[in-house]
């Protein structure tokens, strides 16, 4: 079964085909993916206009990343849940716009990114990491969720 | 200038009471009903390259032998010029043939897929209907 | 309004191939910027975050940065409004959305002159007094349903007979 097989396997199940159906379902999922994002937003620029010596910058980064982290999952777990069944709904469609995959791949990057090395800078005591190397993670960070955001309001253009 | 804020709050409560009456005169035209394909032909009545979607208006002469005048919605201006649409190419009084889907709210109403120029020229919308980007593999 | 929506600009902004798509990617990105940090800052008023920072230091550090994703929100939406005024003042979660940015405004505004005035008292409180936190969570609410009311504002549908 090749990708777009599946897309409209999935697009033209059941539940699917019950979502459509709905004239308020897709925009309601849609604009609570929006909410999620808002929170991402704020979450992840807590950490990384600290970690380029703007915003909270008297506090230590490593209590800040902790406090905006569940935050950043809880905004990610109701983004991510929300933007799986706004493609399961249309996925024949994501499937020929580019941008879609561009705006998958950054989410991807970003996710392991801020998982890993940004975490870590992040997390680590501010006596052993020097202000260059937080503001290249922070910078690192805010452009691929820039690309993320990009990509999403895009979707819809060739 | 706590006076201010009542006044505000004031004309925020007026505002929101405003809103009623004209709720209940529109639905969500935009939502379609995939199971609702129409097939529409008639004279273009008013082209609307406008921002965030452009909307073709024609007169349809329905099965019982009235006028029905139809909206349908595209994608924004860029997506039509991608396609071949300009400003001139769709005067008032065309004849085409449109294929899309209707407004789920049964309006005269819907978003389409392509505009069909009598000589067989098709030009996809560029809209949220599906195959309206060209690819017609989003049908079932 | 007729008279603004029949200005060249305006109507060069409604049918632009370009300009408009951008105001409004604008628009709908920097409210993560607006919206994500007053988020922070409300949720800091309810006690439910960064609990050890004294919230006169979350308010001057992120404020500003509120307050600027606020100004880039009024210009873009106001051009958006401009390019079809109309077509906005008729649609009805339009209204609602202005209406509820109103009231946010003026939560905002009486807190300040209010509540927080008294902020040296409970400032390194973790979960501060119930008038804060009112006030943090009437302004949450209030960005929910904007976001809801922008996002509603595509289905109207909103052509007139």
């Amino acid at each position: 079964m090749s990708v777009l097989e599946l897309c409209r396997w999935i697009q033209y199940s059941e539940p699917l085909v019950a979502m459509r159906a709905s004239p308020w379902l897709f925009p309601v999922i849609a604009t609570i993916h929006l909410m999620g994002l808002a929170v991402i937003g704020g979450a992840v620029l807590l950490v990384d206009l600290r970690l380029l010596g703007l915003g909270l910058r008297d506090q230590p980064a490593a209590q800040l990343a902790r406090d905006a982290e569940r935050w950043l999952r809880g905004g990610l777990m109701v983004s991510v849940s929300t933007g799986i069944l706004l493609f399961m709904c249309f996925a024949t469609k994501y499937y020929y716009l580019r941008f879609f995959w561009i705006k998958m791949a950054a989410l991807l990057l970003v996710l392991v990114f801020t998982f890993s090395v940004h975490r870590r800078v992040a997390m680590a005591d501010d006596a052993r990491v020097t202000p260059g190397r937080s503001r290249a993670v922070a910078l690192v960070s805010l452009s691929l969720w820039t690309l993320v955001a990009f990509g999403g309001r895009w979707i819809g253009f060739p | 200038m706590r006076i201010l804020v009542r006044l505000g709050v004031v004309m925020a409560i007026g505002l929101l009471w405003a809103a009623v009456p004209v709720g209940a005169h529109h639905s969500f035209a935009a939502a379609f009903d995939e199971n609702k394909p129409v097939n529409l032909q008639g004279k273009v009545t008013k082209v609307e390259l406008v921002n965030p979607h452009a909307w073709i208006w024609l007169d349809v002469k329905g099965a019982d032998g009235k006028i029905v005048n139809w909206g349908i919605e595209g994608g924004p201006p860029t997506n039509l010029f991608r396609n071949g649409i300009t400003r001139t190419s769709l005067p008032v009084g065309t004849e085409i043939k449109l294929f899309g889907y209707q407004a789920k709210s049964g309006e005269p109403k819907g978003v389409g897929v392509f505009v069909e120029y009598l000589d067989g020229r098709k030009v996809f919308m560029g809209g949220s209907a599906p195959g309206a980007d060209g690819n017609a593999a989003q049908n079932r | 309004m007729e008279w603004l929506a029949e200005t060249p600009w305006s109507i060069a902004l409604h049918e632009s191939r370009y300009v408009f798509l951008i105001v409004l990617t604008i628009h709908v990105l920097t409210l993560t910027v607006f919206v994500g940090t007053a988020v922070m800052i409300d949720l800091r008023l309810l006690g439910m975050t960064m609990s050890r920072v004294p919230v006169s230091q979350v308010m001057s550090r992120l404020l500003p940065w509120t307050g600027a994703g606020l100004l880039l929100m009024i210009a873009s939406g106001a051009l958006l409004f401009y390019a079809a005024p109309l077509v906005r003042y008729h649609n009805v979660f339009f209204r609602f959305k202005m209406a509820v940015l109103v009231l946010a405004v003026a939560n905002a505004w009486v807190f300040h002159r209010t509540a927080y005035r008294s902020v040296a008292l409970w400032d390194l409180d973790p979960v501060p007094p119930r008038a804060a936190r009112v006030a943090g969570g009437l302004s949450l609410l209030s960005w929910a349903l904007m976001i809801t009311a922008g996002r509603m504002m595509a289905y109207q549908g909103y052509w007139f007979d």
